[in-house]
């Protein structure tokens, strides 16, 4: 689609909530075979150290949920002030009802309110915050809630070298607001469903039901095991595709906007991976003190959480200092898709990672079916 | 051949200059694995502006053959 542009919104603080339970790579030298030598060169090359994990019973609407609980309360804002929010998942709690009305309703938001989810992954964090722009300059809403997280840990095989040690999980809320003041935002989405097969979970859904076969895992090519019901990643695809259209999207991007890249304080990427963040800057020729890139060792790569996982753990020092920061944000993944947003944010009074903290009544499954 | 050759040895990590040819199979190199690929594939669009998939990658055997792919009509330039 054509890039766009919107005046007078703005973001009115994040919050990302992560899960408590880490897992580390060194702990996993089987998955490698016993070679320390390539565990080393993933550690130093990729960025692959650390990650959260979730605690079977705790989902990214958990972690979405405490995150807008840390954030409505920072930022004072009572229930009925919220006109629509949007869920960006690919780790719903549910085939249906969607995220956003399941956390409609555990927010104790008002019914004058919109409530969807939007089906992205690694764009799905930018692509929700245009959408959220779009309604509020409709004229429709004043304020929308972002909700955007998942849970991918729960989606690759223990045994798939390609994701196990990747993946991390997360949930974020960001509030996108009308502010008179606000300066210009542009937007560029753009998708190409030719390579819908590079990055997949081929079973679960209508195409391909789960079924007893569907649970059964194949030693693949690369002695990678994996079932249909897990996540799929083709690398080299993924990564050819990355270091190509990401720098490409963003130097149209600014180019549109008019704004030369120094003047742009930070480029916040989807933490896909260390080693594709610095390709993605190599090409660009940006300046790595502007680019965060440490989420991934320490979160693993969150999906549709990873850019506010790293304004919220690498950025919230310095937004929460200063006014008129200029970000730019860029997602790319999953569909394909990527998307990218030049901002310009005010102060943030709330910019912040929380631990999750499971509530004792959380349920594996809801049994009481209505 | 011989500087695609020399490329690929200061690629991938371990390799020796000068210890490659057009018939080394490059998949059976014990430091050829995962990471490997990504640097090849970053050096191949840097120097080449050339792009392989996972099919050619995968069809592909020797340097040679890669060279090929790379030189030739193969790759998506």
């Amino acid at each position: 689609m054509p890039k766009c542009n919107f005046q007078a919104i703005e973001i009115a603080g994040m919050v990302t909530c992560v899960p408590r339970t880490e897992r580390c790579i060194d702990d996993e030298l089987s998955l490698f075979g016993g070679n320390v030598n390539q565990l080393g060169r993933l550690k130093k090359t990729i960025g692959l150290n650390k990650r959260r994990v979730v605690e079977p019973g705790t989902t990214a609407a958990d972690l979405c949920h405490a995150a807008a609980e840390t954030l409505l309360h920072g930022l004072d804002l009572k229930r009925d002030q919220m006109d629509a929010v949007l869920c960006v998942t690919q780790t719903p709690d549910y085939l249906q009802p969607c995220n956003a009305a399941v956390l409609h309703g555990r927010l104790g938001l008002v019914k004058d309110c919109a409530a969807l989810d939007v089906n992205l992954g690694c764009s799905g964090y930018v692509y929700g915050l245009w959408l959220a722009h779009t309604m509020i300059a409709s004229g429709g809403c004043q304020r929308v809630l972002l909700l955007a997280g998942d849970t991918i840990s729960r989606l690759v095989h223990a045994q798939d070298r390609a994701v196990a040690p990747l993946f991390g999980d997360g949930g974020s809320a960001t509030l996108v607001q009308r502010a008179d003041k606000a300066g210009t935002s542009h937007f560029s989405l753009q998708s190409d469903g030719r390579g819908y097969r590079h990055l997949i979970v081929p079973a679960g859904g209508a195409r391909c039901p789960c079924s007893p076969q569907t649970a059964d895992a194949v030693l693949d090519d690369a002695g990678n095991l994996r079932s249909p019901e897990n996540l799929f990643m083709d690398g080299a695809e993924i990564f050819n595709f990355s270091i190509t259209e990401e720098p490409r999207s963003v130097q149209d991007l600014l180019k549109y906007a008019g704004a030369d890249p120094d003047a742009v304080d930070y480029f916040v990427f989807h933490q896909a991976n260390r080693y594709i963040l610095k390709n993605i800057a190599k090409r660009l020729r940006l300046d790595v003190a502007k680019v965060p890139m440490q989420t991934v060792e320490r979160y693993g790569n969150q999906s549709s959480a990873s850019i506010p996982a790293a304004i919220c753990g690498e950025l919230a020092p310095r937004l929460k200092a200063k006014s008129g920061s200029r970000l730019l944000l860029s997602g790319f993944g999953v569909g394909l898709s990527w998307a990218s947003a030049l901002l310009e944010v005010p102060r943030f009074r709330v910019c912040e990672i929380i631990d999750y903290v499971p509530a004792e009544d959380s349920a594996l499954c809801d049994e009481d079916h209505g | 051949m011989d500087e695609f050759i020399s490329k690929f040895e200061n690629t991938i990590e371990g390799v020796e200059a000068g210890s490659l040819h057009s018939e080394t199979v490059f998949r059976s190199l014990k430091q050829w694995d995962s990471l490997a690929l990504l640097m090849f594939i970053d050096m191949i669009d840097a120097e080449y502006d050339v792009r392989l998939n996972s099919g050619q990658m995968k069809a592909a055997q020797t340097l040679g053959e890669l060279y090929g792919l790379i030189s030739g009509d193969g790759g998506m330039k």
